[in-house]
């Protein structure tokens, strides 16, 4: 199975990640990201994004998480790099009550 | 589309449910409902091409979600592309800005609604089933404004998959 480069380099990855979050704030707290297969077997991100409580919010989760999916996809041009991104939201309330590492702040 | 209609509000009924502590049972629930309510509703807007009005719930049955979610993975590239070379305002933008929120919505909903289903290793929380449902209910209201446009109608014709069978 061909890996593509995007994500065989982790710490490039996640310094492109590192970039593109100003772009995202105030509605990003932080970024992680998984890599793996996807349910269709194509080379993926996973993203797992804590969200502001406020940009949780019914009038604002829609634009928000719109928003920074396309933005995290044009940065990273991930179907150039052939890779498909998948994004997962949480508020940052719901992500310090549950103790999950996938979720957590990273050192 | 009743049924595709009736499954986004069933979404978010579910998502919305036991407001202190929603059951892992109702997010996975609304996470695929939503995930079924844009596929009907899709397939009620391919088929309605069908001349055969009777036939078309048979035609539908045709449809593979495969196909549908590489169509649908496609259009959303075609229209990042697309729009990234700043195309001057009119009918062919309009219609690519709202077809990258139908299709990304799909390609979104299609693997969640696998995790939703399939992987219980994975916990669920309101902010996530609702991120998921918003992104489907605005595919819903974006695709008024395109279903009649070429690039609209080209989206739902891949959704037959490869001629060739690749």
């Amino acid at each position: 199975m061909i890996v593509p480069t995007l994500l065989t380099n982790t710490p490039q990855l996640r310094d492109q990640i590192r970039q593109a979050t100003p772009l995202l704030v105030p509605d990003v707290v932080r970024i992680n990201f998984e890599v793996g297969f996807d349910a269709m077997g194509f080379a993926s991100i996973f993203f797992n994004i804590v969200l502001a409580d406020e940009a949780t919010r019914p009038a604002r989760l829609r634009h928000a998480a719109q928003r920074i999916a396309l933005t995290l996809m044009n940065h990273l041009r991930t179907d150039e790099n052939g890779v498909h991104a998948y994004f997962n939201f949480r508020s940052q309330s719901e992500a310090a009550r549950i103790d999950d590492p996938a979720w957590a702040e990273m050192p | 589309m009743p049924l595709a209609n009736d499954l986004l509000e069933q979404a978010y009924h579910l998502a919305r449910r036991e407001p202190k502590r929603p059951r892992q049972a109702s997010l996975r629930r609304a996470v695929s409902t939503g995930y079924y309510a844009l596929f009907h509703l899709l397939l009620s807007q391919v088929t309605a091409n069908w001349k055969q009005t009777h036939q078309r719930p048979i035609l539908a049955r045709y449809f593979k979600h495969g196909n549908m979610f590489k169509a649908s993975e496609k259009q959303t590239s075609t229209c990042a592309k697309f729009l990234a070379a700043n195309p001057a305002p009119g009918a062919d933008t309009d219609c690519m800005t709202h077809l990258q929120t139908v299709s990304l919505a799909f390609y979104q909903a299609y693997q969640q609604r696998e995790t939703a289903d399939y992987d219980n290793t994975k916990t669920w929380t309101r902010t996530q089933a609702l991120a998921i449902i918003d992104q489907i209910d605005a595919a819903f209201k974006a695709w008024p404004h395109v279903r009649d446009h070429k690039f609209a109608q080209a989206y739902l014709l891949a959704f037959l998959g490869d001629p060739k069978g690749r």
